[in-house]
């Protein structure tokens, strides 16, 4: 018992120091934890910034186009230069005014038995071309509204009688009253929460093995008197903390995005979406299963970054040996929606591959504890291998003073 | 006292130039080092001193051999760690840690009830003169305070032995002399000491006994005085060259 808890005891020091040296790296642990929480919100409401920016000054630009063949219809060109935004020019030359810019575009206008057929001709490589394509659009759709309009009142129809169908959607999720996620949050949540998981850790894994062989302190470490396997779990430990951390501020940092992101990027009749602004269906329970399925991957996770840490020379060396496992972490975060809630028991096997497909069903609802449990024994399986490894690479000298 | 007995660690090396495959470290090396007297492994960069060194502290094993202290195996000796205190001129310390901590640390390790480790510690920080910065994170150090805090940690458990690897090196003149005259204050105390160095002078100001060691092999060794005479040189430094070049 007193030998447990000296064990403990011995263990906890170990840790602390590790942690220790992490944390008191003040600027790099403070960049860190800043950016992983705000650069995200900040890069969407500045790029939303902008956007609106280049929206406004676009609008208050003249759109200056051209009808060619106005007598296909009269009306619609006169409605069109009736418009106060819209100034339209004579042209001999359609194709040439418009590369010249002296033109925004032209309407060319055309009849298919009694449709008519406005077809606007704009240029892609500027912008103001394509600002007013969306202009004429509306102008011309409203055109449509009106002589639809003419034509119901004049054969005493309504807007039902020409639509008789009217299809819409709804998920089982709604009419059963359950959370409903939006897709952009099924698609993003995963892949946010991997690359959090590894990304944040990466660096830091990297510091505590390789960076301790850079700054000839491993010898130090290893003159303590503590087993070779203690202190490579106690690094792992610390740097399953880190990772966690990192996947909290992670998750906070797309939950920061998604107040800061325009209404309307999320289209007003998708799930999840009320008044126009995200609605992140989390509850409590799904936070803890989400941290369920991501306990043992932070444990593979950390393990993988200090086995891949300790055999590399130098940091520089170790950040080539991490870049595979980040970029592979990226593609892997995107198969998200290839999975459902359907998904067969063989993909929870796979690390990485299994965690996203497990974490899909969680956020739409489904925790399915045969899938869960698949991927738990998978993934502690790896661990152990990886942990053996680990620990075996702290005994070998070749790999632990080699420079 | 310690017995090295034909103590053997290879490494394979590849020359980057030529591609050719050697093998460095030592081979069969054998020495005694008494209580109370320095033992000076000399040698130059590459020879094998700081593969002895790392051996006889535990941080690596060997591939054949045996070490005794006091008659009894390394194998043998339940935590052995905290009867050899290692400190090296390349090794460094914890630079995120205070001084206190990275001492504490050691002491947690040995085991050392809470109240004596802060006493012990007291007492070192006292003894090396460490009380002003003791405190500080140890990036700001100098290489001096460094060296004074890794001597510090390596005392903090009282081992019987004390391993110093190439210590003195870039060192400034004032720190140099300072860590010398603590190692001569451990032999005072009758501590086991080895002292790796490639540094002539300052192995004949410290060293009772020497290995010239070359190429992984101990050419000779016994006592300095001895030696001297044996080779009719006034300095350890001209024993050297006279039997590494005699190999060549």
């Amino acid at each position: 018992m007193r030998n447990n808890n000296n064990m403990r005891s011995k263990f906890w020091a170990l840790f602390k120091k590790e942690v220790l040296t992490i944390t008191r790296d003040r600027k790099t642990f403070v960049t860190f934890m800043v950016m992983s929480v705000l650069l995200t919100p900040l890069l969407i409401a500045g790029l939303g910034a902008f956007q609106e920016f280049q929206r406004k000054q676009l609008e208050k630009e003249e759109v200056v186009i051209a009808i060619k063949d106005q007598e296909v219809d009269q009306n619609l060109s006169n409605y069109i230069k009736a418009n106060s935004q819209i100034r339209v020019i004579d042209s001999s030359s359609f194709e040439a005014d418009l590369e010249s810019k002296k033109l925004k575009g032209y309407i060319d206008l055309n009849k298919e038995g009694t449709q008519i057929i406005a077809q606007f001709v704009y240029d892609q490589s500027s912008n103001a071309s394509i600002a007013s394509s969306l202009k004429i659009n509306a102008i011309v759709q409203s055109y449509a509204v009106l002589v639809r309009q003419e034509i119901l009142d004049k054969n005493n129809l309504t807007e039902l009688d020409l639509n008789p169908v009217l299809f819409s959607q709804i998920t089982l999720q709604e009419v059963q009253n359950k959370p409903s996620q939006n897709d952009l949050v099924l698609l993003l949540l995963p892949y946010i929460i991997l690359i959090g998981l590894i990304q944040g850790a990466a660096q830091f894994a990297i510091e505590l093995t390789a960076g301790e062989k850079e700054r000839n302190t491993l010898a130090t470490t290893l003159s303590l008197n503590a087993s070779r396997a203690m202190i490579g779990i106690s690094k792992i430990a610390a740097i399953l903390l880190l990772s966690l951390l990192s996947l909290v501020l992670n998750v906070a940092s797309l939950m920061l995005t998604f107040l800061l992101m325009p209404a309307d990027a999320f289209g007003p009749s998708q799930p999840g979406v009320e008044n126009g602004a995200l609605n992140l269906n989390i509850s409590l329970g799904t936070l803890v299963q989400i941290f369920l399925v991501l306990l043992p991957l932070s444990f593979l996770i950390s393990s993988l970054l200090i086995l891949l840490g300790t055999y590399a020379r130098n940091q520089k060396e170790g950040g080539i040996y991490i870049l595979p496992l980040i970029l592979a972490s990226v593609f892997i975060g995107l198969t998200g929606q290839a999975f459902d809630a359907n998904t067969p028991a063989g993909i929870f096997l796979i690390p990485l591959v299994g965690h996203v497909a497990l974490l899909k069903q969680v956020l739409l609802g489904y925790f399915i504890p045969i899938n869960f449990i698949i991927s738990v024994i998978s993934t502690f399986a790896i661990f152990f291998v990886i942990l053996f490894v680990s620990i075996n690479m702290f005994k070998r000298e070749e790999v632990i003073f080699r420079k | 006292m310690l017995e090295i007995k034909d103590l053997t660690k290879l490494f394979n090396r590849v020359d980057k130039k030529t591609k050719e495959k050697s093998k460095v470290g030592v081979q069969n090396i054998s020495f005694k080092a008494q209580p109370g007297r320095i033992f000076g492994l000399i040698g130059a960069n590459g020879a094998g001193k700081t593969t002895t060194m790392r051996i006889v502290a535990n941080l690596t094993y060997p591939q054949s051999g045996d070490i005794f202290l006091d008659g009894k195996n390394y194998k043998d000796i339940k935590n052995l760690k905290m009867r050899v205190g290692f400190v090296s001129g390349e090794t460094q310390i914890f630079d995120r840690l205070t001084g206190y901590e990275t001492i504490k640390l050691f002491g947690e390790f040995a085991d050392i009830p809470k109240k004596e480790l802060e006493k012990k510690i007291e007492m070192l920080s006292e003894k090396l003169g460490m009380k002003d910065f003791i405190n500080d994170i140890a990036v700001s150090y100098s290489t001096g305070m460094k060296q004074k805090v890794s001597i510090a940690r390596a005392l903090v458990t009282d081992p019987q032995i004390l391993v110093f690897d190439e210590v003195t090196n870039g060192l400034d003149i004032f720190a140099s002399r300072a860590v010398k005259d603590q190692i001569k204050m451990f032999k005072e105390e009758g501590k086991i000491i080895l002292y790796s160095t490639h540094i002539m002078p300052d192995a004949d100001e410290l060293c009772d006994d020497i290995a010239i060691i070359h190429k992984g092999e101990i050419l000779d060794q016994g006592n300095v005085s001895d030696l001297r005479k044996k080779y009719k040189k006034q300095t350890i430094e001209e024993i050297f060259f006279e039997l590494v070049n005699n190999r060549i």
